[in-house]
């Protein structure tokens, strides 16, 4: 038997960012025992760190829960429920929209009272959009204040990667996974699991921290879980040179008038203007500011995609109208509004200074590229955030349901108002069943050891670096059917690879051990994702085809799903309710027209 | 340029091209773990790459840094990276 330290709880949670730490509190207050395993350090890992704008809530929640007088109460619960549903092409889960709607901002009051008492912690409220502008520093200061004061008794296992769920009688009862620092087993034993690991974004150009691996995505697979939604994934324009701040989001906030005063000129890396049209009806308001992501895929994707081959996923946006003081000084006025939080002149580490003459020397041009932000698809939960395996439970990105095929809402809500729910659950499931002894501890513990037994092999961080290139290439935000097959047959080739991965060097921080952990789960959340997206042919939210633009309610207004079934995957259909808001049927020619039609409702000239 | 790392139990030394016009001492690792050596540790699970972590500690010419932060300017010749302050796990990972 190998040896393995072992751990008995009644609600394990992994994760450490947002969703696990608002489970852990709400599961300790039903008075569960909760152990948190987390691959980085509790509140300072995963993508909630990253955060590079804020959070909004309802006007009327904002008066009553947050005591915002001045809060614009037009801004109701049920003009963003219907964000909510027409946002997410018709595929999110009503009522979980509904519930998100109740519960985010009661997990909001938590998290402001908890910024309150960490006492440095700035949130600046703007009442006209009931919007809260905050940093990830911010908001992690805030939850980690909440897990010492709330979560009192907690058991933190932190640098502590979870590699596998473990199951008895086809329920979930556990995980085992390895202390990176040492490469020591550790076995945890729960009545429920709680999986708040994030999304999953393959791509080499993304804006997210590196556990965005599909961990948990996979993890509940392997165990049984079903999956839906794999084909969406959420792009923003990101940096892409200089290559020191390579990653950055900064791009997408200088598309934002209110925030950036310059006004750029998007360009191909020929100097040729990737078109955005002219016409109103594309261009949202402030307070839809949100679906400007999908508008600027669609709309740049077109020109880019002309010369994918020849420039791939970069381009420009272009300040050459500009004098270089004006340059100097719309950077300046961007950075004084961000300095409360980032420090003078600074956004996280860029100095915003140094990069406006870098902007200059460049000609004046800004090298972007639509990065990987989010990743819409992941378990599927019902309102109690149960997966479809007893035991099992999810919060926060791993999650499907609450935005279809396009996130309209904030992560930060969407972590906390998930958190509260799934602790509770988890915690009333602990009570009413025993615990159960693992039927598979040892089977998972030889796969995890296996990289380390061989002495040859493929390497992991070779693989994973193949695997985002096949990506970049043919699974990116524009797509089409021929290189999405290419990528798909490309993937299987990989995945054959992958059954001899190699990890030299002993078990103590391994990198190449972890790389292997993080390849075999983003290997199977991008198969599923590749066959769903390939399946479907038609445009919808975040999945733009250029050879199928049409937005075809009538054949596709449903989700592809995805479960394990003796170790070969099985694809399904989901379809949506109209639980209280109607669905549409009529077709759009393309992504933008449905967006102008049916979210921003605007009328063609 | 010549990247010499401090490993648990020798200095190696590493030939590393100029990756970009600008680059951070995190590329400079990257590249030598995706390229030359996949033995190499540092500071790399859960890491931001953004400086919001603040866990990538590593001393460039002896001074602490934040490894995805620090930028390397392409006319470096020679860059020596060891340990921060703490207790050594491995290579260039110290626990914190």
């Amino acid at each position: 038997m190998i040896q393995r330290e072992v751990v008995e709880t009644d609600v394990l949670i992994v994760g450490g960012s947002g969703a696990a730490i608002t489970a852990a509190v709400s599961a300790r207050s039903e008075g569960a025992r909760v152990a948190m395993a987390v691959k980085g350090k509790a509140a300072n890992s995963g993508n909630m760190i990253m955060v590079g704008g804020g959070l909004s809530i309802d006007g009327e929640s904002a008066k009553q829960l947050l005591h915002k007088e001045d809060a614009n109460l037009a801004y109701t619960k049920r003009s963003l429920f219907e964000k909510l549903v027409t946002s997410s092409f018709w595929l999110g889960d009503q009522e979980m929209q509904r519930q998100f709607l109740e519960e985010g901002p009661l997990g909001i009051r938590d998290v402001m009272r908890w910024a309150d008492e960490a006492g440095n912690s700035p949130f600046q409220f703007k009442p006209q959009a009931c919007r809260w502008l905050t940093s990830g520093g911010a908001f992690k200061r805030a939850l980690k204040h909440g897990l010492r004061t709330d979560a009192d008794g907690v058991e933190v296992f932190e640098d502590t990667v979870i590699t596998d769920l473990l199951t008895s009688g086809g329920a979930v009862c556990g995980a085992i996974g390895y202390r990176v620092y040492t490469g020591e087993l550790i076995e945890f034993h729960a009545a429920s699991v709680i999986l708040a690991t994030g999304g999953y974004q393959p791509f080499s150009l993304k804006c997210t921290n590196s556990d965005m691996t599909g961990d948990g995505i996979a993890m509940a697979m392997r165990a049984g879980a079903e999956v839906k939604d794999m084909e969406f994934l959420l792009f923003i324009p990101i940096l892409q040179e200089p290559t020191r701040f390579r990653g950055s989001l900064l791009p997408f906030l200088m598309t934002m008038a209110n925030v950036f005063p310059l006004a750029f000129v998007p360009t191909d890396l020929d100097g040729q203007e990737l078109a955005y049209p002219e016409d109103a009806r594309y261009h949202p308001a402030p307070e839809d500011m949100k679906v400007s992501k999908l508008l600027m895929s669609y709309f740049y994707g077109k020109g880019m995609y002309q010369k994918w081959d020849k420039h791939g996923n970069r381009f420009y946006f272009d300040f050459s109208k500009y004098s270089d003081q004006e340059i100097l000084d719309g950077f300046a006025a961007f950075a004084a509004r961000y300095g409360k939080w980032h420090g003078k002149n600074m956004y996280h580490h860029i100095d915003l200074l140094d990069l406006a003459r870098a902007v200059i020397a460049n000609k004046k041009r800004l090298m972007v590229g639509m990065g990987n932000e989010y990743s819409m698809g992941g378990i599927k939960v019902d309102t109690a955030f149960a997966a479809t395996v007893p035991g099992l439970y999810a919060a926060g990105e791993v999650t499907v349901g609450l935005f279809g095929a396009f996130r309209s809402g904030d992560g930060l809500v969407e972590m906390v108002a998930n958190g509260r729910v799934a602790g509770k659950s988890a915690a009333h499931y602990a009570a009413a069943h025993e615990r159960r002894m693992p039927e598979d501890a040892e089977q998972r513990a030889r796969e995890l050891l296996q990289p380390l037994e061989r002495t040859e092999g493929e390497s992991p961080i070779g693989l994973r670096c193949e695997l985002e290139r096949i990506c970049d290439e043919g699974f990116n935000f524009y797509r089409d059917g021929s290189r999405m097959q290419t990528a798909y047959d490309a993937l299987l080739r990989i995945k054959e690879r992958a059954e001899h991965l190699y990890a030299p060097g002993g078990r103590c921080y391994n990198l190449e051990l972890l790389n292997a952990v993080s390849l075999r789960n983003l290997l199977l959340c991008c198969e599923v994702g590749l066959f769903s997206a390939l399946s479907r042919k038609e445009s919808r939210g975040c999945h733009l085809r250029e050879d199928y633009p049409m937005v075809d309610n009538e054949n596709f207004c449903f989700s592809y799903t995805a479960k394990l079934v003796d170790g070969a995957l099985v694809y399904g259909k989901s379809f949506p309710k109209a639980a209280a808001f109607p669905l549409e049927h009529r077709n759009f020619a393309n992504v933008a027209d449905c967006i102008a039609d049916t979210i921003l409702r605007r009328e063609q000239a | 340029m010549k990247v010499t790392i401090q490993r648990s139990d020798r200095l190696q030394s590493y030939e590393v091209p100029v990756l970009a016009e600008s680059m951070t001492v995190m590329n400079v690792l990257d590249y030598i773990y995706q390229n030359l050596d996949h033995t190499l540790a540092y500071y790399r699970h859960s890491s931001c790459c953004q400086a919001a972590c603040g866990r990538c500690v590593v001393n460039v010419d002896g001074v602490p840094v934040l490894a995805c932060a620090k930028e390397v300017p392409p006319e470096t010749v020679e860059l020596l990276l060891t340990p921060a302050r703490g207790r050594v796990i491995r290579d260039l990972v110290v626990e914190r």
